[in-house]
């Protein structure tokens, strides 16, 4: 087992040096000097009064941006395994600061959401599978269909509306306390929850004509029992991994939702970085989310081990 | 349903659904990065941000105007008597992205920068004279080669070190040293040649050129001293740890989400612009960063915010009408949102072309389209608050369509097969490259017109970062750009050879000897009232040979809840905190 992680975690490092080449490439492939942007008008339409070429050239010796494409790389590879992964262009704060300090903000939101996805999700979908082919599996799974086509900003906005406007029951805005999370970390898990109460009702229908579930029912247990410890337990596999594969997309969606809701995050970092060509900050949150990933990926496969006995890593 | 239609209506209207769009792409590029790399899951998001928004275009350049409003300085007298204390919640459309004025570049720094540093002079927007800051007299030596200031006593820093001379000295050197990137101070000192510290209290700023608009740069926050000690004491970091002599002190700051300041008790030296002596009134402002127009709109409703600074222009007219709330609306002088032409490349290399697109378009129709009938169409390349601001360029162009085909009759293009004007075999063909946001909405109105015309445009619509390199290279016909300023010498920003390549804030592309000539001499002249008519006949010769395509003059939309009292602005748009106040 142990054995098993080591292996797993040594191969993040081709993937992570994939990550940054292909990162790297990207950035410099798409239009755009940092240098120009930073002295440009994006910022408010008024930045220099009138700087001269030499200044512009002296800002870009600074930014390391006359280098060949080639030193450019090996210089940020070199630094970033010293865990130096340089300063942003935009702020010329410690890109790793940076990120850390938003790190669990995003963490916050997405594990929130995940578990509003699960719940919801779950909840809808073992009442879906019970009630199959009725009034209430067609309702449960239009419901799951809003969530699924819902864009996660309208939601918000909706949420908004509300919670925050009508009735003021939670802030619309803010990273500090619980009350701040609930109404982005809804808005993330009521448009996960779709995926998650197809996923659940499916697997649960087809756990609950297994012949284990005959032989539960016909041992005398309860319903309830049946349900939540023979078939749900069962039923459980594919949708952890479907859960962590939509980690990813949390992950993502987190992007949108820090922006409606104001709050600070990962995403909105990495975006706002992206749109002003900030390659140290761009590579530096791609990195990070990549490994979060990864390590993710692995949870999920660990977690079969957990749930079906039979399966064992070696 | 009435806010259901609200909502619809902030989706399509604002920038909610591109930016968040956009915002998307970016992150799709991330996922999809991780799917490629990763174990290749079922991420199906879209792909890179190769298209998008101008996500961090000023929030202003997207708001309207109440149609019979007119900036409301409201004066103190009428007010009552100011009240100590509070705390004021101010939601903020844009997060500064660092706090050391020698280093931003971002207009929404500067108009903060003021709460933390004090200049050496101050402007009056009304009359365009200066007034005592840190410096309580100055002296320009007749070649205007020197500038000389008197200092006020006993000014102290945040951190308790004296202001003097050496900070001055100390804060303009350390402008100059390229490790520090300066990205606006730099330009702002012009051709600064060295400070001599002359005694304790009176320094000397030496230019290398006779430079007449220095004082007008002092009195912008970039150039406020800052404590040599805490810029030692921070290094790199003091962007992040700010220390100034200003009314507020700056306490902490929470990336993406909030700073704060409180008040700096020992305040006594304001002068200038402030309606008041002494300490600021608020115990502490605390700046709330929301960049999503809807949601920051919002907490100006349910109170989480107590005054913002961009009203959604559908709401503005809402906000005029109810007692709870007040609307605000300075102008912001420099140069105009403008579609500059590209004169050396065909076909808008030709003038009676660029004429005729100016004359083609009705952009009074298109401006009050945009901005409800409430934000002025643009003149000339200056907005007309500027000081110097040339009223003869407002009659030079009017709409007439007749009269543009005329021109494009005279330059050869005729009419030709699907209402595409010809010549020689060619099509009358133009690229016309501009940011998302109202800057596309305006480029596809202006399509319109252009269509009808005669022409063929192709217009792009891109990000921000995408649009510069295309500038660059010259591959547009029609370009755009905006640079809010307090004096005309914007124009050299926008006009002059030299900036065509480099910072390519020059994107007419044509080098004019004429043009140079003219913007050099009212650069170099002291004399007030000769400069004056110096730049008049400079905005007269930028629309003689048509180099642009005037849109819109900017407005700041301030919204505030009717207990906030005191507010007055600055000559970029921002509010002087220091008098702001809560009535209990």
């Amino acid at each position: 087992m142990l054995q098993y992680i080591r292996t797993r975690l040594l191969l993040t490092i081709p993937v992570l040096l994939g990550v940054s080449l292909v990162t790297f490439s990207i950035l410099h492939l798409i239009p755009g000097d940092p240098a120009r942007i930073l002295l440009g008008d994006m910022g408010g339409g008024s930045a220099a009064g009138d700087i001269s070429d030499e200044a512009y050239e002296n800002l870009r010796e600074e930014l390391g941006l006359n280098d060949p494409y080639p030193v450019q790389y090996g210089n940020y590879l070199k630094n970033a395994l010293t865990g130096d992964f340089g300063r942003s262009f935009q702020t010329n704060r410690d890109v790793r600061d940076s990120i850390f300090e938003v790190l669990p903000y995003t963490l916050q939101l997405t594990i929130t959401g995940l578990g509003f996805a699960i719940l919801f999700g779950g909840i809808l979908g073992i009442i879906a599978a019970l009630n199959r082919n009725t009034w209430i599996d067609s309702l449960t799974m239009i419901f799951s269909l809003f969530g699924l086509a819902m864009p996660s900003f309208w939601l918000g906005f909706i949420l908004i509306q509300f919670f925050a406007l009508r009735w003021t029951i939670f802030p619309s805005t803010g990273t500090e306390g619980w009350r701040t999370l609930v109404l982005p970390a809804l808005t993330l898990g009521l448009v996960a929850s779709g995926t998650v109460a197809r996923l659940v009702r499916s697997t649960m229908l087809e756990v609950l004509n297994q012949e284990y579930v005959t032989v539960a029912r016909s041992k005398g247990l309860r319903e309830r029992a049946v349900i939540l410890r023979h078939a749900l337990r069962n039923a459980l596999i594919p949708v952890v991994t479907i859960v962590g594969l939509q980690f990813g997309g949390l992950l993502s969606g987190a992007v949108i939702i820090e922006t409606v809701f104001a709050r600070r995050g990962l995403g909105r970092l990495a975006a706002d970085a992206v749109l002003s060509r900030d390659f140290p900050m761009v590579q530096g949150t791609i990195l990070f989310a990549a490994f979060g990933y990864v390590l993710i990926n692995l949870l999920v496969d660990l977690s079969y081990a957990w749930l079906d006995p039979r399966i064992k890593y070696r | 349903m009435e806010f259901l239609e609200r909502i619809q209506l902030g989706v399509m209207e604002s920038r909610v659904s591109r930016r968040t769009v956009l915002l998307g792409a970016g992150v799709g590029m991330l996922s999809g990065l991780l799917a490629a790399c990763g174990s290749g899951d079922d991420d199906d998001d879209d792909d890179g941000p190769t298209t998008g928004g101008d996500a961090t275009e000023p929030a202003e350049a997207t708001s309207g105007t109440g149609a019979d409003a007119s900036p409301e300085v409201p004066s103190g007298d009428a007010e009552g008597e100011p009240v100590q204390g509070g705390t004021l919640k101010f939601g903020n459309y844009d997060e500064p992205p660092i706090m050391d004025p020698r280093v931003s570049g971002a207009t929404t720094a500067w108009r903060l920068f003021y709460c933390l540093f004090d200049p050496l002079v101050f402007q009056d927007i009304e009359t365009g004279d200066f007034l005592p800051g840190l410096a309580n007299a100055w002296e320009i030596s007749d070649d205007g080669l020197v500038y000389s200031f008197d200092l006020k006593e006993g000014v102290k820093f945040h951190d308790g070190t004296d202001f003097n001379a050496e900070a001055i000295k100390f804060t303009y050197d350390s402008i100059l040293d390229p490790e520090l990137k300066s990205l606006a101070a730099i330009g702002y000192l012009g051709p600064y040649k060295e400070t001599v510290v002359v005694d304790d209290l009176t320094a000397e700023v030496h230019f290398n050129d006779p430079y007449a608009p220095f004082l007008n740069n002092l009195s912008h926050s970039v150039l406020s001293p800052v404590s040599p000690t805490a810029v030692e004491l921070h290094g790199a970091d003091f962007g992040f740890n700010p220390v100034g002599t200003g009314p507020f002190i700056f306490q902490e700051w929470q990336q993406q989400t909030m700073m704060r300041f409180t008040r700096n008790p020992d305040y006594q030296w304001g002068g200038g612009v402030y309606t008041h002596e002494g300490p600021a009134h608020l115990d502490e402002l605390i700046v709330n960063f929301i960049t999503e127009p809807t949601t920051l709109m919002g907490t100006l409703r349910n109170g989480e915010s107590d005054v913002i600074n961009a009203v959604p222009a559908q709401e503005v007219a809402g906000l005029q009408d109810d007692d709870d709330f007040q609307i605000m609306l300075p102008d912001v002088p420099g140069s105009p949102q403008v579609l500059p032409m590209n004169a050396v490349k065909p076909p808008t290399d030709d003038l009676k072309v660029r004429q005729a697109i100016i004359q083609a378009i009705d952009m009074e129709t298109i401006i009050d389209t945009m901005w409800y009938g409430t934000r002025r169409a643009a003149q000339g390349p200056l907005s007309s608050p500027t000081w110097s601001y040339n009223p003869a360029v407002e009659t030079m162009y009017p709409y007439d369509p007749e009269a543009a085909g005329a021109l494009l009759d005279e330059a050869g293009w005729t009419m030709g097969s699907g209402n595409v004007r010809q010549k020689d075999g060619q099509k009358l063909h133009v690229t016309y490259i501009t940011t998302a946001g109202s800057n596309g909405q305006a480029g596809e109105l202006v399509q319109a017109y252009l269509l009808q015309a005669g022409f063929e445009v192709d217009l792009q619509i891109l990000e921000y970062a995408a649009t510069a390199t295309l500038m660059l290279a010259g591959e547009h016909n029609i370009a755009r750009i905006y640079f809010s300023h307090t004096d005309p010498v914007v124009t050299t920003t926008l006009y002059h050879s030299r900036n065509i390549q480099g910072t390519n804030f020059n994107r007419t592309m044509k080098e004019d000897p004429e043009l140079d000539r003219m913007l050099e001499e009212a650069t170099a002249e002291m004399d007030r009232e000769k400069r004056k008519t110096m730049y008049e006949d400079i905005q007269q010769y930028i629309m003689d040979q048509a180099l642009i395509i005037p849109l819109w003059e900017e407005t700041v939309l301030w919204g505030a809840r009717a207990n906030v009292k005191g507010m007055h602005f600055q000559p970029l748009g921002g509010t002087w905190w220091h008098d702001v106040w809560l009535e209990q």
